[in-house]
């Protein structure tokens, strides 16, 4: 009875061994036949994509079907790295592939990275045909395929897809501002500015101060008109002032500069931070006297930012500083001051008249 | 100019893809190309190797990033005259502040034009003939 239950357990694991070592060998040879057909791929397909990048190749290799996914990755690439001809000659190579199709039959959610590239090809390629399909992805929960998708609709059609795109810009605040400028990079600030700024208008606050947001990070100066508007029919909305003072902070328009300064004045703490951080910004040799009276002020915040925005005034010098914060009677906010003696950036303004730093 | 064979360049610059795009160009072009892929790798090469006839660095590397290398190279005396184009991103204004105030000569934002880097390449070689 014993030497047959041994007889069993040796069979057992002998078997258990046996397939754990197939199952690693197959896994290892799928994984090095897959390297090799990468590699083969590679070798015959990346010469190709470079020679568009000067002249277009007159005979093209075969897209075989298994290298359709690497093609797809690798023509993505070489399409982000350039402009001009070399663009134009990677598009016609695409087309001549069907390129389009394939992406075309990608672009379900659930292939994940894969969904990302051809939703991506799609938008560079401006396949109309793929309209429906990228315009559901619109909504989808996955974030990065969305913005995705936006950006390849407005690559297709500009103006029907910036009407499609303009709704999901003010509610979706999942996009983050720095992908979501992209979209809007690509219709171009002067379309998209003004549009997000007319939005703004009859949004609430927070949408509102969202649509500022992505109008300062298209540096949207022809948006400007409008968000003067907003803040006058609101200012006290401390939301919308705040985004529009950062916004007017980023576009040096020194029409806005008696607006700023009358808000260092504002009852609410967190307009007057904004305020003096936009004074730092655009602010002349004028606002030092405004500057120097906010380090008063009964917050620490809008003292320590009044401090750093003295630093970072036009011909503000080190030893200028020094003698602002000497002539500062309270002591801790004489220390605020002389902490951006030490650590202010004097070095780019003043770079090319050193004895200035 | 037209560059020689001996015009070496010193590319350094992560991405697999982006290095054989611009080394196809710059190749292309005559010149002999170095290639670094991180911080590190650069820091050694500058070490090692004579200045070469112009650096392009991207901004964002790992280990060290762009703007450290050109202090690296701007505080190393042979070096200190090699010129130096700057690969940044389209976002960032900043770092182009930066690198100017470092001591790059010019810049290039990511996607280029080929031609328009080949251009900006040939003008900074010319103005240090």
């Amino acid at each position: 009875m014993s030497l047959y239950v041994v007889w069993i357990a040796t069979y057992s694991i002998s078997c258990f061994c046996i397939i754990t070592f197939s199952f690693i060998l197959t896994l290892r040879t799928a994984r090095t036949v897959g390297a090799a057909k990468k590699r083969a791929f590679i070798s015959q397909w990346r010469p190709v994509l470079t020679q568009c990048l000067t002249t277009y190749p007159e005979a093209l290799p075969l897209l075989k079907r298994h290298e359709r996914r690497l093609f797809l990755h690798l023509w993505v690439t070489f399409q982000e790295s350039v402009t001009g001809e070399a663009h134009a000659r990677l598009k016609r190579l695409a087309r001549e592939l069907d390129l389009h199709k394939i992406a075309l039959t990608y672009t379900r959610p659930h292939r994940g990275d894969l969904a990302l590239l051809a939703v991506t090809a799609l938008g560079h390629l401006q396949e109309s045909h793929a309209w429906e399909t990228l315009a559901q992805l619109l909504s989808h929960s996955n974030r990065t395929l969305s913005l995705a998708a936006a950006r390849a609709l407005v690559r297709i059609d500009t103006v029907r897809g910036l009407s499609l795109v303009l709704p999901f810009l003010a509610t979706r605040q999942d996009w983050s501002v720095l992908n979501t400028s992209l979209v809007l990079k690509e219709i171009g600030q002067s379309i998209s500015a003004p549009l997000l700024a007319q939005q703004a208008l009859s949004r609430s606050s927070d949408v509102a101060a969202r649509l500022i947001t992505l109008i300062k990070a298209i540096r949207g100066l022809s948006a400007l008109p409008l968000v003067r508007k907003l803040i006058e029919r609101h200012p006290n909305d401390v939301t919308i002032v705040c985004a529009a003072l950062d916004l007017f902070s980023e576009c040096h328009d020194p029409r806005d500069l008696p607006q700023i300064r009358h808000y260092t004045l504002h009852s609410n703490w967190i307009i007057r931070l904004h305020a003096a951080m936009a004074l730092g910004k655009m602010g002349t040799l004028d606002d030092e006297i405004r500057l120097m009276a906010l380090l008063s002020d009964s917050e620490w915040w809008v003292r320590y930012r009044a401090a750093e925005s003295l630093s970072g005034l036009p011909v503000m010098t080190r030893r200028r500083l020094a003698e602002l914060a000497e002539a500062v009677p309270d002591k801790s906010n004489a220390d605020l001051i002389a902490h951006f003696v030490h650590h202010a950036d004097f070095y780019h303004r003043n770079a090319r008249c050193p004895s200035l730093a | 100019m037209t560059p020689s064979f001996q015009s070496q360049i010193l590319l350094v610059e992560d991405s697999d893809d982006a290095v054989v795009i611009l080394r196809f160009l710059l190749e292309r072009e005559g010149f002999c190309v170095l290639h670094a892929s991180d911080g590190k790798q650069a820091q050694e090469l500058i070490s090692k190797m004579p200045p070469p006839a112009l650096a392009i660095l991207d901004v964002m590397l790992p280990f060290m990033s762009g703007l450290q290398l050109i202090r690296l190279i701007r505080g190393k005396r042979e070096w200190n005259s090699v010129p130096i184009l700057m690969l940044t991103s389209d976002e960032a204004e900043r770092d182009v502040l930066d690198a100017f105030a470092h001591g790059a000569k010019d810049y290039v934002k990511k996607p280029y034009n080929p031609k328009e880097l080949l251009a900006r390449i040939r003008n900074l070689l010319a103005s240090e003939a």
